[in-house]
Parts: structure tokens; C-alpha cells; sequence
């Protein structure tokens, strides 16, 4: 039987949360005493390892002057139109190969055969097609990181439980019915992990195209402070590219999280 | 208004006729039913007993019309049934792939009733689960998930689930096989109270001799390889019965020790 949500078990829960966080960010604070005492330490030319006080410094003047604004709008607008895209698409498609028998003969071959194809390998080609444009960015990133979800997708929608399916012939349910009420939310833990990985791959996807097609955004950004050794620019981006690839990946543990309480319930 | 609660369905009567059932090809193939006949009267509670290997479940799987006969048919009211219908109700065996672990049990409860009404049957849907609920003793879990459930409680909610469908004829697959003795002795007693309640036909497979009788206005004993009628005997002892009183009863002990010599294989 249940726990209703009790004071006791909920406050021992965000106590745990709370030193684990504590434990997390110490580590962190750690790793930047380190990376200080190297840099006062003079192991490292300050060209190529500037002190943690001035990338922070450099990324407070580009937050005050809204500089990191554009970059930072445009690297994570292209990332999730593509993530999108992937995840659109990968769903759609994996859901027809993993629901539909004569798809998979059909699909499947080709599918293997393209997935192992590095994503930059394709940056040519769809700059053929599509020029430097936000378009080929995009296309890019769709293309690499529609993987993942389109495997975890096959995955789930193959291995709905036969019992159900049973069930909803016993319940005279329509197929639209049985893909809405039963394959689908029975997919959604595949989907979801599938998910998780393709924003990872989507995020490096957007850096590496910006890089190649120099089009505004922080992989650009770093590229070019990179170029004029203007250090302290490009550790200020290389943070902002973590801190915006955790953001994301805990908004989507949040969407998950709520998506699949039933699995978290107190047993 | 729309009414979700059909006013008062009529039990269903079942005519088994015939029927054969054969898997696998070759020198594979198995007969799993082999001519089987008999018939389900109206209101009855029929209970099928026999050994694994039996074809229970396979039996129970061609009245709900989710398996096909080789030869022979099923009637329902005369009416030869061609597929599964929402008049047949099925509980199945295991449980706890039975339910839609990511609905509440309100939500695995108004599966029933989906698709069986027009658009806007919503409110409708919900008063009737509500009385489900209540009458399957749920209404304290509605919220809960499955599998923050006993197997008792989750089969409770399967139950609920098929009397929402208001079905004519109940079909329950060894329902009480994985429970512990004390919560299938309630459950069995719920089910006995409810089949007269609600007026049901029901068709009930176990391997356990003692719930058949226990349970059962009549009691088929199956033979298995292959499956096929060995025995049929008429329950004489009254409703409502009593786990201990009916378990001691003479008449009890007597098909007891019937049909355990049969079962056994003399």
C-alpha cells in the first residue's frame, strides 16, 4: 500500500537533495581554487589558461553589455529546431518501424546503414544544397541527432506488453486508440531517454556547424576568440556552452520527471 | 443527459459447439481443444477446472473471441459470435500486466467504459467509475497507480474494469491464482456476491478443485493432450455460501472427492 505524502519522508527527501547539491557545488568550487592556484602558480601561459576572476569578469561585461545575447539566442534556437525536427521525425518514423512489420523490412536496412554516418561527414553536402544558411544548420543537427530517439522509439513501440495489446482487441478498441491509449504511453520511457541523448548530440551538432559555416552563435564565438588569443572570450564561452547543455538537460529531466511520476510513486 | 449505465443487461447464454483447436503445423502441431461441447445457461456461474496443459486458456480466449476455432462455434444467444465484443468481459491471469501501469486506477477503470459513448460522455464516465470504485471497495486508492497496489487491489481493479464494460457474460482466467489464501477467499466471495448482483453469466478457469466448487453453480473437470471434457458435475449447495461452513458441507466433501479421483487420473 502507499505513503500518503507524509511531512517526514518528503522533508528527509529535500534534506538529502539539498546535500547532495552541497556536495556537488563544493567539488565544483574546488575545481576553480585548482584552476586559480595554477594560473597564480604561472604553470600555464595566461594566453592560453586565463584566471577563473577574469573569464567570470569577462562574462559578467558580456552579460551587462548583452553581447552574449545574440550568440547565445542564436546557438540555442538552431539546437532546438533541429532537436525538434529529430525529434519529430524519429519518433514518427521509429514508431512506424517499430509498430509495422513490413516497414522494418523495408526501413531498416537503410536505417542501418546511415546511422553510423558522422554528422559532419554530411556538412558538405548540405552546404551544397542549402549554402551557409540557418537551414543547412539545422538539417545538420536534425540529421545527427535524430538517432537516439529514432532507435529508442523502434525499441518502445516493439516491446509493448502483448497482454495490453490483447486487452485492447477483449476491449474492441480502434487502432487509432491502441497507438494513443497504449503503444504510445507505454513508449514514452524509450522516447524520453532517447530524447535525453539526441539534445546532447543536437547541442555539439549546433557548435560544430556554427564553427564551419561561421554563422553567428557561441561555437562561433569561440572559434574566434580563439583565433585572436583572446582567452579569457573563449573559457567564457566554453562556460556558457556547459551551463546552457546542463539547463537543458535538467528542463528535460523536469518534463520527464512529471511525464513518468507514475513510475516514481511511492510504492 | 447521456446515460453510461446500461439499465439492466440480461445475462447471456452460451452454446460451445464443436469446437477444435490445433497449434503449430506438421508433425508440430498439437491439438489443444479437441471437440469440445457444452453449454453456459443464463445467469449461471460455470467453473472450469483441470490440470495445466488443459486448454483453459485457450478455451477462454475463443468465447472472448480473441482466438479462432479450427471447427466448431461459439453462440451467444444463438448468435454465433465472430470476434471480441464488448457484451464478453475478460479478467486476465496476471495482473499486473493487465492494467495500464501509467494510468491512476480511475484511469485504468474508465478504459472500460471509453469508446462505448459519444464525445462528450466525460461526466458521465466519471460517475460511473466512481461507482465502480466504491462498489470494488477502490474509492481510498483512485489516485494511486498500479503498482503502488497489492495484487489483491490490483485485481480488484481489473474487475471494475470489466464490469464497467457491462458485459453480458464475464470471463475470469484463474483471476486468484498469485493471491495469498486469505485475500482470494474475499475476493472469491466478492465475485460470488457480485455475478448475482449484476445478474452475469460467468465462465470461471482455475486449476484449484475447491474454488470450483466452491464458486461454481456447475463444475466442468477438463482432461489435458488434448483438451477435452473428462467430467461434468451440478453444485447443489445454496447461496450465499460460506468459506467455512460450505467447505465443510457434505455435499462439498463429496464432489471433492468426485472429482479429485477424476482430476487425478484415478
Amino acid at each position: 500500500m502507499s505513503v500518503d505524502g507524509g511531512g517526514t519522508p518528503v522533508l528527509r527527501r529535500v534534506l538529502q537533495a539539498l546535500r547532495d547539491s552541497a556536495a556537488a557545488l563544493a567539488f565544483a568550487v574546488c575545481l576553480v581554487l585548482l584552476w586559480h592556484a595554477v594560473v597564480a602558480a604561472r604553470l600555464v601561459s595566461p594566453v592560453f589558461l586565463p584566471a577563473p576572476a577574469r573569464v567570470f569578469d569577462e562574462l559578467c561585461v558580456q552579460i551587462r553589455d548583452a553581447s552574449l545575447l545574440e550568440p547565445l539566442a542564436a546557438t540555442t534556437w538552431r539546437m532546438a529546431l533541429g532537436w525538434a525536427l529529430a525529434s519529430a521525425v524519429g519518433i514518427a518514423l521509429g514508431g512506424l518501424v517499430g509498430a509495422s512489420r513490413s516497414a522494418r523490412t523495408y526501413l531498416s536496412p537503410m536505417l542501418e546503414f546511415m546511422r553510423p554516418l558522422p554528422a559532419s561527414a554530411i556538412i558538405p553536402v548540405a552546404v551544397l544544397f542549402l549554402g551557409l544558411s540557418d537551414r543547412m544548420s539545422i538539417a545538420v543537427i536534425a540529421f545527427g541527432s535524430i538517432w537516439p530517439v529514432l532507435l529508442a522509439t523502434v525499441q518502445g513501440f516493439a516491446s509493448t506488453e502483448a497482454q495490453l495489446i490483447e486487452l485492447a482487441s477483449a476491449l474492441c478498441m480502434r487502432p487509432a486508440a491502441v497507438l494513443r491509449k497504449i503503444v504510445l504511453p507505454g513508449a514514452v520511457p524509450d522516447i524520453m531517454a532517447g530524447m535525453r541523448v539526441s539534445l546532447a548530440i543536437a547541442l555539439i551538432l549546433a557548435v560544430v556547424t556554427e564553427m564551419q559555416a561561421s554563422q553567428i552563435g557561441l561555437g562561433q564565438n569561440i572559434l574566434l576568440a580563439q583565433r585572436s588569443y583572446r582567452s579569457a572570450e573563449l573559457y567564457a564561452g566554453i562556460l556558457v556552452l556547459g551551463v546552457l547543455g546542463f539547463v537543458l538537460n535538467q528542463g528535460l529531466a523536469l518534463v520527464e520527471a512529471r511525464l513518468l511520476r507514475w513510475r516514481a510513486a511511492p510504492g | 443527459m447521456t446515460r453510461v449505465q446500461t439499465v439492466q443487461t440480461q445475462p447471456a447464454a452460451v452454446s460451445v459447439c464443436g469446437v477444435s483447436l490445433a497449434y503449430g503445423t506438421g508433425v508440430q502441431r498439437r491439438t489443444i481443444l479437441a471437440q469440445m461441447s457444452f453449454e453456459v445457461a443464463a445467469g449461471e456461474f460455470l467453473c472450469l477446472v483441470g490440470p495445466s496443459g488443459c486448454g483453459k486458456t485457450t478455451l477462454l480466449r475463443v468465447l472472448a473471441g480473441l482466438a479462432r476455432p479450427d471447427a466448431g462455434q461459439v453462440l451467444v444467444d444463438g448468435v454465433a459470435i465472430s470476434g471480441p465484443s464488448r457484451d464478453r468481459a475478460i479478467v486476465f491471469q496476471d495482473y499486473s500486466r493487465a492494467l495500464l501501469p501509467w494510468r491512476t486506477v480511475a484511469g485504468n477503470v474508465a478504459l472500460g467504459l471509453e469508446g462505448a459513448h459519444g464525445g462528450d460522455a466525460a461526466r458521465a464516465i466519471e460517475a460511473r467509475v466512481a461507482e465502480l470504485l466504491q462498489t470494488m471497495s477502490l474509492a481510498h486508492v483512485a489516485r494511486h497507480y498500479p503498482r503502488q497496489l497489492s495484487g489483491g487491489m490490483q485485481q480488484r481493479v481489473q474487475i471494475a474494469r470489466c464490469l464497467a464494460q457491462a458485459p453480458r457474460l464475464l470471463l475470469m482466467d484463474e483471476p486468484f491464482g498469485a493471491l495469498d489464501a486469505l485475500t482470494r477467499q474475499s475476493l472469491q466471495d466478492e465475485v460470488a456476491r457480485l455475478a448475482r448482483a449484476e445478474g452475469k453469466t460467468v465462465v470461471f478457469i482455475t486449476h484449484d478443485l475447491e474454488e470450483a466448487i466452491y464458486l461454481g453453480d456447475r463444475v466442468i473437470a477438463l482432461a489435458a493432450n488434448p483438451g477435452r471434457i473428462e467430467a461434468e458435475v451440478a453444485v447443489e449447495i445454496p447461496r450465499p455460501r460460506h468459506q467455512l461452513e460450505t467447505r465443510e458441507d457434505a455435499r462439498f466433501l463429496a464432489l471433492r472427492h468426485q472429482l479429485f479421483g477424476l482430476l487425478a487420473g484415478h
